[in-house]
């Protein structure tokens, strides 16, 4: 049986609103021999708070949620490892929550504004269409977004891909290659649409050395997907020697498919990934790859989140941070 | 303004109860056509549920907690994807954290149980070395711990690898391995005293092989504290020609630094991981590794749990599942996918 506030009063002789004070920490004048006996006895009789109580009462539950889409890729964990570090830093609850996506392709938000959560972390969130993030805004549930792509809508902390693309493919030259493929997955018209970043960025470094892009285009961004369509185009005939790759599992699969085909990374084909997961690091040779400063984008995203909650009506607030090119033997000739 | 049940049921001309009913498929007499026209007039307004209020008024929030002591590893990545889609198959939100302790060490019972789960889950939990487990049971949540390490008084999804690790090092024997090292984090005591299924396998195999046991100690059982233990341990004593690792992480830096020291894999050396990571298929040549059926124990983890959350009075479930050994090109020379 449940301990009540009430129990734990009667016992220690006081209020119920005595009690409550004490044990919230709430800075009114109770001695401190009393609050002591009040926290001993609660601690005794087994009392805690029923935090569904408080949070129905408050409209504050102290928990947030995560949104991932793609959980399989080790970025999406490298992210869900520092916000659960900031949530714990916070004194949160993490909820990871697949955005629940209908059908439709819209997102059910009817799920989410019903659970109580006091804001939503978004990763990626155009990339993962979700539609139906802008009802949920609508709702008034705070949301703060983040990673290479995000909406206005709400608060975000955005990685800018452009500038650092250009710098990696300006790389690829400077160490002479000269047939530079993007590796790209098949959403070439909406990255078109969007002016997505990445894209934007090879298509820029391209254009100023003068050399015409090329794309591979795989079905997803997926490592497998990756090696086969590579694999494919090089047995095509086609010979580019160097790889610019949307994302490090790419990389990796490009890295396989062209190993595969007997060719030698770096020499044959230098390769360059995005994101800067781990496993980069035990490749042979290490991959070359953007990495996104996922710890100190974290850190602002809960900034942004906490000062979201505290004033709903504040301004928009945004932060674009930029990625590292940690130059490696994939890309060293 | 948030709209109300009464609202909902104003406008349709109907209960409040019947409202709900319908709105939570509950079965009940009501037709086709009222059921129809209240889910529209729901929606036409705006209605949702209060999660907190139903939480509060049902004492069930339909989340689960999810403990794991390290998420930045990929196999505990691999589970807690696996597990994440489980969850949401079955209507569930999952809670990611590490157990709350507290100073000692023991979990923090307050805090969990203020919260309202319906239920923990924990990957590898006696590793995590939690104190606290007991009396966390003593409150009465529904748990269930998965892994190569399990509490034993509670449910559990075990997975044991003796079987496989005796089979890895007699693979490893049959091809003419001399030494047969054990690469493993200097953690023996706590490995002996929880009877490690790797470690009793390695042991079992080496005695019926009549072979000396060689333990190569790691700093823990990540990528970045193996290399420098194992580079200092081929140096001091030369390599042993086979090396039974004890999780993929490990192998695949000792892939790396081996190759990196000019010896051929698996011509000079045989490398065995375990757990079956994905990144196991991205090295040259691919790692042989004792796979974990990884869908089976969390999609039998979680009927287990939903079960224990029915039935809080069940008796102890416990399932044992066996792990197998993929052998690849890291112990056979010119081996090739099939």
């Amino acid at each position: 049986m449940r301990t009540s506030l009430r129990q734990v009063a009667e016992r220690a002789g006081v209020s119920g609103a005595t009690v409550s004070r004490v044990l919230n920490d709430v800075n009114v004048c109770i001695t401190p021999e009393t609050r002591e006996r009040v926290k001993s006895i609660a601690a005794e009789m087994g009392y805690h708070p029923n935090r569904v109580a408080r949070a129905l009462a408050t409209g504050r539950t102290q928990a947030l949620a995560l949104w991932i889409v793609n959980f399989r890729s080790p970025y999406y964990t490298k992210l869900m490892y520092y916000n659960r570090k900031q949530a714990e830093l916070n004194g949160y609850d993490l909820m990871i929550s697949g955005a629940q996506i209908r059908n439709g392709g819209s997102l059910d938000a009817s799920k989410l504004v019903s659970w109580p959560v006091d804001g939503i972390l978004a990763v990626d969130v155009p990339r993962g269409e979700t539609p139906g993030l802008a009802d949920s805004l609508f709702w008034g549930k705070p949301v703060v977004n983040m990673g290479g792509y995000v909406t206005d809508l709400a608060d975000y902390v955005r990685v800018d891909f452009r500038n650092r693309s250009a710098e990696a493919v300006k790389h690829l030259y400077e160490v002479g290659c000269r047939r530079i493929a993007y590796v790209v997955p098949d959403w070439f018209e909406w990255f078109n649409e969007t002016d997505d970043p990445r894209l934007r960025g090879y298509q820029d470094a391209m254009g100023e050395l003068g050399s015409e892009p090329e794309y591979i285009i795989s079905t997803n961004e997926w490592r497998s997907t990756a090696i086969a369509r590579v694999s494919e185009y090089y047995r095509a005939g086609n010979r580019p020697d160097a790889l610019f790759c949307y994302n490090d599992d790419m990389a990796i699969g490009a890295y396989r498919a062209v190993r595969d085909l007997g060719l030698q990374v770096p020499h044959d084909v230098a390769l360059i990934g995005c994101d800067g997961i781990e496993e980069t690091e035990y490749l042979d040779p290490q991959l070359t790859t953007l990495e996104q400063p996922v710890s100190k984008m974290c850190e602002v995203a809960w900034t942004f989140m906490k000062q979201r909650i505290e004033d709903p009506g504040m301004p928009l607030q945004r932060a674009v941070v930029q990625p590292n090119l940690l130059i490696r033997g994939s890309s060293e000739r | 303004m948030q709209v109300t049940l009464q609202q909902v049921a104003k406008q349709a001309g109907v209960s409040v109860s019947t409202v709900s009913r319908v709105l939570n498929n509950a079965s009940v007499r009501v037709g086709p056509e009222t059921r129809q026209r209240i889910r529209e007039i729901a929606a036409d307004m705006g209605y949702r549920a209060n999660g907190t209020a139903r939480a509060l008024a049902t004492g069930k929030t339909h989340s689960v907690a999810l403990w794991a002591d390290n998420v930045l590893s990929t196999y505990y990545s691999q589970m807690i994807c696996l597990l994440r889609t489980e969850a949401e198959n079955h209507g569930y939100d999952l809670m990611i954290g590490k157990a709350d302790t507290l100073h000692d060490g023991s979990i923090n019972s307050a805090k969990l149980m203020a919260w309202p789960l319906d239920g923990v889950l924990t990957i590898d939990l006696p590793r995590a070395q939690i104190p606290g487990l007991k009396q966390s049971l003593l409150w009465g949540k529904p748990f269930l711990n998965i892994g190569a390490y399990a509490a034993g008084d509670a449910d559990f999804v075990k997975v044991d690898f003796t079987s496989a690790a005796v089979e890895a090092v007699r693979h490893l024997d049959s091809l003419g391995c001399d030494r047969i090292a054990n690469l493993l984090p200097d953690w023996l005591d706590f490995f002996e005293e929880v009877g490690d299924t790797r470690l009793t396998g390695y042991q079992l195999a080496m005695s019926q092989l009549g072979k000396k046991i060689e333990y190569i100690f790691t700093e823990n059982e990540r990528r970045q504290g193996t290399v420098a233990p194992l580079e200092a341990y081929i140096r001091d004593h030369g390599c042993p020609q086979g090396i039974f690792c004890y999780n993929d992480d490990m192998a695949i830096s000792a892939h790396l630094l081996i190759q990196k020291l000019g010896l051929r894999i698996p011509e000079d050396v045989a490398l065995i991981g375990c757990n079956g990571i994905d990144d196991t298929d991205y090295l040259y040549p691919q790692l042989t590794t004792i796979v974990q059926p990884m869908e089976m124990m969390c999609a039998t983890a979680w009927n287990l749990l939903e079960k224990r959350i029915r039935e809080p009075g069940c008796p102890l479930q416990q399932v044992t599942l066996s792990a197998r050994l993929m052998v690849r090109g890291s112990t056979v020379k010119d081996w090739q996918p099939t």
